[in-house]
């Protein structure tokens, strides 16, 4: 029986809740901080203000804050203390009937919109861009116009302006998630639509409305005291809109009746913001960017280890087989290491080797293994917060680790050429493939534009291309995803350099493109006597092109040698287990069947294989 | 077991059409008919846009059918919809090829594994119960149930959705390109695991993949599809060692082997094969 | 790329027919009997009678519609209820002086939010980075009227930069107008800057991490030269922020034209909404729609022009 082997337990996880995560954030707690206190404030206005908001006495007019009038009082005669609660109280009660229309209006009709498509998202769609080309404003003074000044009214008039934000979100969310796997799952699994929207939808939308609800409460606040301000709304409810009026009108005798209302909706609106921006940060799945401290740590870090680390061993891995000087590629105890918050991560830990010119080296091994970093830092394209030291670097016979930033640049290109693995994404999709072959041959080697343009169909041609005037004009979206690789080949051979990288070439390609691609490769290689250092997880790739291998796992080499040498003896048993994973020279399912009967299972459970001899005929 | 005679599994002449944008339709599969025993696995080989993939969905109910016909265990469910198509579900499962977006995020391995189970009102208790046992056919240990998709390897991402597929105890999982994304070590174990239960439960699967290689380890019986039509069928070692069709034989010099000098012989044969196109 | 010009040009004119009908029909049943707003309560029976004959509001309300539609469609917006002046002579005076305050808020904002946006983009984590994510979430949730105000007390009342309040017409003093309708642009550009700003940077930061940028790079392109192909993947959000942003404006321009007393199409909706005066109401929507029809026409175009993968649908 070919038993699975029982994966080892579980590694230990930690998770934070999305409140305690919250609460580590200072922005995000003050400003939850503040808004609580508006809230208690609002809620308990009958209980901490004293007087009535709406009661004029003339002696409180313009008056200083005194006899228990903390705050003094308005133009009215009204206490302003009073006024500044009972308003707390008008604005959260107005916020909270807009983000409630917005949410009833938005989030179901933009759930369906992307989990249905089709029409209903063209018609739901339309009503919500239509809405947000209407200045709100100006629609909103109409309906105040007329709504008998009925404040509910119009906030849920306000929420339906606001309800486009909800709808575009919980719309994009669904349609992504629509497109998930685990939605088809579930509908394989016998669940209905409803219940699809209601679980795995509702899920995924949530998050997301919740940062979209704190914006949308602030802007909410925001506008309705603009209405306010303009003298929307009865006379009788006090508001801060009401209040930054009445100052706004003594602006230049009594300024200070601006001041206290300007503050409180400032920090409201302020809170409420920065308590949706810290949210999102938490929830937001994009990657978070190294700060530039946090780089110059992993520099720091990747020079000389922390005393108190626990790094591994840092001796170098791997082996030279030529002579510096006979090398157009040579590595010596290079280690790439990222800074994270937890500390500094090292993904390539002592890599040495060398690949001399015309010839093929493979390096191979799985996910994680470093193999990718190891070209990037050859190329030095780290993506941000990388950080390579090496011993030394070679290329072409010179050494240039020490180099600067820009002069290792200058070798782009000219010296060294990359070809990745995904061919549609590493173009760019905004310029037609001419402007792209050309730009470098012009930029970088300084070609008129007639004669960049020549060598870019000449190359073209070279790399197999059959229709080269119509390629140069297609944009990338236009040509297939071999097209596109070939494209790539060509950029990078076009400056005719010296060594060739290419990172998984023919992964992302159909087993015929890829037999073509590595064909493609091999001869340009021996054409240009370039030395090509080919990234891979195949071992079939391997065979095919290559004359040395690497094999590395979790950051260092564990074997290098001549590829029939690994083939026919690997000295490590990773390599060993690798080459064996390959199901090349692994029994077939009939074999295996034929063995597994052989071992005495019963005549029932070796159904399924009699049944499948049974149907031999259909050929 | 619906008897020798009948297959489990009769595609008949099955057409789909995409439709694309403005009335313009692209048709994915031109007329392709398959069978799958009981307990068979039969294996599905092409290249992207061969249509291999949309077989699968069509027969899920994820794909338009133009015209043609699907008969599972003698009942016609071409164009099942609403309860029809739910109550296949019991017989009728799904592994889907990308390990990260095939599981909710935002649930625990056990809300995963139940879903299917609480649909047809199955008790919290038995659920768990049901739950436990997929878990340990699959090789996943009990404590994974209160844990969440991302804390797993992509293997064992892809045992979990194994394990979703087989907690309504089906007849057929469509197996779509399962192994394709995860590592070579892991990706042998997980047909490993394929092949044995099939051996302890009996399920049959279509098992749709763009490596020759993948197939012919796990499948009894094989079709290879290009432009929506299905070139060649047979049995696998048959297709997979000497193919018929001049398609299939390109597929099969196209690959690579593991093995320096044998690679040589194949390249030289597949480069006289390509020179004589 | 004709027929989707065609596509466009025909959604926006049934954009225009179905907010002008939704603010002609929202109006009719909001205000009702508008001879009370217009003549105060004072008028009598008689009074209100010969004004509701006078403005037609005797007649149904689809033939109104009608009535004001063909004539709208004419460049004819009708008479003012209250002023009887003609609402199209009122508001050629009176959307130039809205025109130049969104414009320069809407250039203030494209040329600062893209220029802070790049800064960011390409030191993300950095001290400005920092300051503008803060910045960007607090002064686009303040609303205008607050930011004025406090620019009002800052640069006007404390510092006498600016006069308070009031307008001046450009061709009686440039200097004047210019420095009327400066702290209105300003107020109004503060939270645009930021939002601009914010999505540049967000887009650039994205574009950048994309694979083709590494492959530009590889190809030995300088970083000025690969920085405008990220720039040039990265705009399309932008240009959609900033075209929103007009509508945000021309609605924003309400409120700050109160404050600063301009004589735009603000303070005429506010006074036309007040008192119930609908033609003119009707005149300031169907404009304003109009703008905004055309500037997301023109975004359209731009978009088409930025991203080739838009001209083919």
């Amino acid at each position: 029986m070919t038993a699975a082997p029982f994966p080892t337990a579980l590694a230990p996880v930690k998770r934070v809740s999305l409140l305690r995560r919250f609460l580590r954030r200072p922005m995000g707690v003050i400003a939850l901080f503040l808004f609580l206190i508006v809230v208690f404030l609002a809620v308990f206005a009958p209980l901490l203000a004293k007087f009535d908001p709406n009661h004029v006495d003339f002696n409180l007019v313009y008056a200083r804050p005194g006899n228990g009038h903390v705050l003094g009082g308005d133009s009215a005669g009204r206490d302003l203390y009073s006024r500044l609660l009972y308003g707390a109280k008008t604005t959260l009660w107005g916020a909270l009937i807009t983000c409630v229309a917005g949410l009833v209006i938005g989030v179901p009709a933009g759930v369906s919109a992307g989990y249905f498509g089709g029409t209903l998202d063209r018609i739901l769609t339309w009503i919500s861009d239509a809405l947000q080309s209407v200045p709100a404003m100006i629609v909103l003074l109409v309906v105040a116009a007329g709504s008998g000044q009925s404040f509910p009214v119009l906030m849920i008039a306000l929420g339906v302006f606001l309800a486009p934000g909800y709808y575009r979100i919980s719309r994009a969310r669904a349609m992504s998630v629509r497109r998930e796997p685990y939605i088809d799952a579930a509908r394989v699994s016998g669940m209905t639509n409803a219940r699809i929207l209601r679980t795995h939808m509702m899920r995924a939308v949530y998050p997301p409305l919740v940062v979209q609800t704190a914006l949308t409460a602030g802007i909410a606040i925001g506008m309705q005291a603009g209405l306010q301000f303009l003298g929307i709304g009865s006379a009788s409810t006090p508001s801060w809109g009401q209040m930054m009026n009445d100052g706004f009108r003594n602006i230049l005798s009594y300024p200070i009746l601006l001041l206290w209302p300007s503050i409180i909706l400032g920090v409201t609106v302020a809170a409420l913001a920065l308590m949706g921006s810290t949210l999102a940060d938490l929830i937001s799945v994009r990657a978070e960017q190294p700060t530039p401290r946090l780089r110059a740590k992993a520099r720091q870090w990747m020079a000389t280890p922390p005393a108190a680390s626990d790094l591994p061993a840092r001796e170098p891995s791997g082996m030279h087989a030529h002579q510096i000087e006979n090398c157009a590629l040579r590595v010596d105890n290079l280690r790439v290491g990222y800074a994270t918050k937890a500390g500094l991560k090292e993904v390539v830990r002592g890599v040495s080797l060398d690949a001399a010119p015309g010839e093929v080296l493979g390096i191979v091994g799985e996910s994680g293994s470093g193999k990718t970093q190891t070209s990037f830092a050859v190329l030095d394209l780290l993506p941000s917060g990388g950080t390579a030291v090496a011993d030394g670097i070679w290329i072409g016979g010179k050494e240039v680790s020490r180099l600067s930033a820009k002069d290792r640049t200058a070798l782009l290109g000219r010296e060294i050429a990359y070809v990745p693995q995904e061919p549609l994404s590493n173009l760019d999709p905004c310029y037609t493939v001419e402007r792209q072959l050309v730009e470098p041959l012009r930029r970088v080697h300084g070609m008129s534009k007639a004669d960049a343009r020549k060598r870019a169909r000449e190359v073209l041609v070279r790399v197999g291309i059959t229709d080269p005037d119509r390629v140069l004009r297609s944009y990338p979206h236009q040509i297939s995803g071999g097209m596109a690789q070939r494209v790539l080949i060509a950029g990078a051979v076009s400056g005719r350099p010296s060594l060739l990288i290419a990172d998984e070439p023919t992964t992302a390609l159909d087993v015929t493109v890829q037999a073509e691609v590595l064909e493609l490769l091999r001869e340009l290689q021996r054409e240009y006597g370039m030395a090509l250092m080919i990234v891979t997880h195949n071992f079939g790739v391997v065979a095919d092109i290559c004359d040395r291998v690497v094999v590395m796992k979790d950051g260092r080499i564990v074997e290098t040698g001549a590829v029939e040498r690994i083939f026919r003896s690997p000295e490590d048993p990773y390599t060993a287990e690798l080459i064996s994973a390959s199901l090349d020279d692994a029994d077939g399912r009939h074999e295996l069947d034929e063995a597994w009967a052989a071992n005495g299972s019963s005549a029932a459970e070796g159904r399924s294989a009699a049944h499948a001899a049974g149907e031999d005929g259909a050929r | 077991m619906s008897g020798d005679t009948s297959p489990l599994l009769r595609v008949d002449d099955l057409v789909v059409d995409y439709r694309l944008a403005r009335g313009v339709r692209f048709r994915a599969l031109k007329g392709v008919s398959i069978t799958v025993g009981a307990g068979e696995c039969v294996g599905l080989v092409g290249e992207s846009g061969s249509g291999k993939s949309t077989l699968g969905r069509a027969l899920l109910g994820l794909a338009p059918v133009e015209s043609g016909k699907v008969t599972f265990d003698g009942q016609d469910i071409t164009h099942a919809k609403g309860t029809a198509r739910r109550k296949l579900a019991n017989d009728i499962q799904v592994v889907f090829q990308d390990p990260y977006g095939s599981l909710d995020p935002t649930m625990t391995v056990e809300e995963i594994l139940a879903e299917p189970l609480e649909v047809t009102g199955t008790s919290k208790k038995q659920a768990r119960a049901v739950v436990a046992e997929m878990l340990d056919r699959v090789r996943l240990p009990g404590d994974a149930v209160h844990r969440y998709p991302s804390e797993f390897s992509g293997g064992q991402r892809q045992r979990i959705a194994i394990a979703r597929a087989l907690v309504r105890r089906p007849r057929l999982i469509v197996c779509d390109e399962p192994v394709s994304a995860l590592d070579l070590t892991t990706q042998a174990t997980i047909l490993d695991l394929f092949i044995d239960l099939q051996r302890e439960t009996g399920v049959a699967y279509l098992f749709i993949s763009h490596d020759l290689g993948v197939v012919r380890r796990v499948c009894h019986r094989t079709s290879v599809m290009y432009q929506g039509e299905i070139v060649e069928s047979g049995h696998t070692r048959a297709v997979t060692e000497e193919p018929d069709h001049p398609y299939t034989r390109r597929l099969l010099l196209a690959a690579p082997v593991a093995d320096p000098a044998r690679q040589a012989e194949r390249r030289a044969a597949w480069l006289g094969l390509r020179d004589s196109a | 790329m004709l027929s989707f010009i065609a596509k466009r040009l025909l959604s926006g004119i049934v954009l225009l027919l179905v907010v002008t009908s939704g603010t002609f029909f929202l109006a009719h049943l909001a205000i009702g009997d508008p001879t009370q707003g217009l003549l105060g309560n004072s008028a009598t029976p008689a009074q209100s009678a010969a004004l509701r004959a006078k403005i037609g509001y005797d007649d149904p309300l689809l033939v109104q519609f009608w009535n004001w539609l063909s004539h709208a469609a004419t460049g004819d917006f009708g008479k003012s209820w209250r002023s009887f002046q003609p609402v199209g002579d009122t508001l050629a005076l009176r959307i130039p002086v809205t025109l130049s305050v969104v414009i320069v808020a809407l250039l203030l904002a494209a040329v600062f939010g893209v220029l802070i946006g790049i800064i960011c983009g390409l030191r993300p984590g950095g001290v400005l980075d920092r300051v503008l994510k803060v910045a960007s979430v607090v002064l686009f949730a303040l609303p205008g009227f607050w930011v004025s105000i406090q620019l009002v007390i800052l640069f006007a009342v404390n510092l006498h930069w600016f006069p308070v309040i009031g307008y001046t017409s450009p061709d009686k003093d440039l200097g004047g107008w210019f420095r009327s309708i400066t702290l209105p642009s300003i107020s109004l550009a503060l939270g645009a800057i930021v939002l601009i700003a914010e999505q540049l940077r967000n887009g650039f930061i994205e574009v950048a991490n994309q694979d083709f940028v590494r492959t530009l790079r590889a190809r030995g392109l300088s970083k000025r030269r690969v920085t405008m192909h990220v720039l040039r993947n990265a705009s399309p959000a932008a240009l959609t922020v900033l075209a929103l942003m007009f509508v945000g404006l021309l609605g924003g321009a309400v409120v700050v034209e109160t404050v600063f007393t301009l004589p735009g199409i603000g303070t005429l909706t506010q006074s036309a909404s007040q008192i119930g005066d609908m033609p003119s109401l009707l005149g300031v929507t169907a404009i304003t729609v109009a703008f905004v029809v055309v500037i997301n026409f023109l975004l359209d175009l731009v978009l088409g022009w930025v991203n080739p993968k838009v001209r083919e649908r």
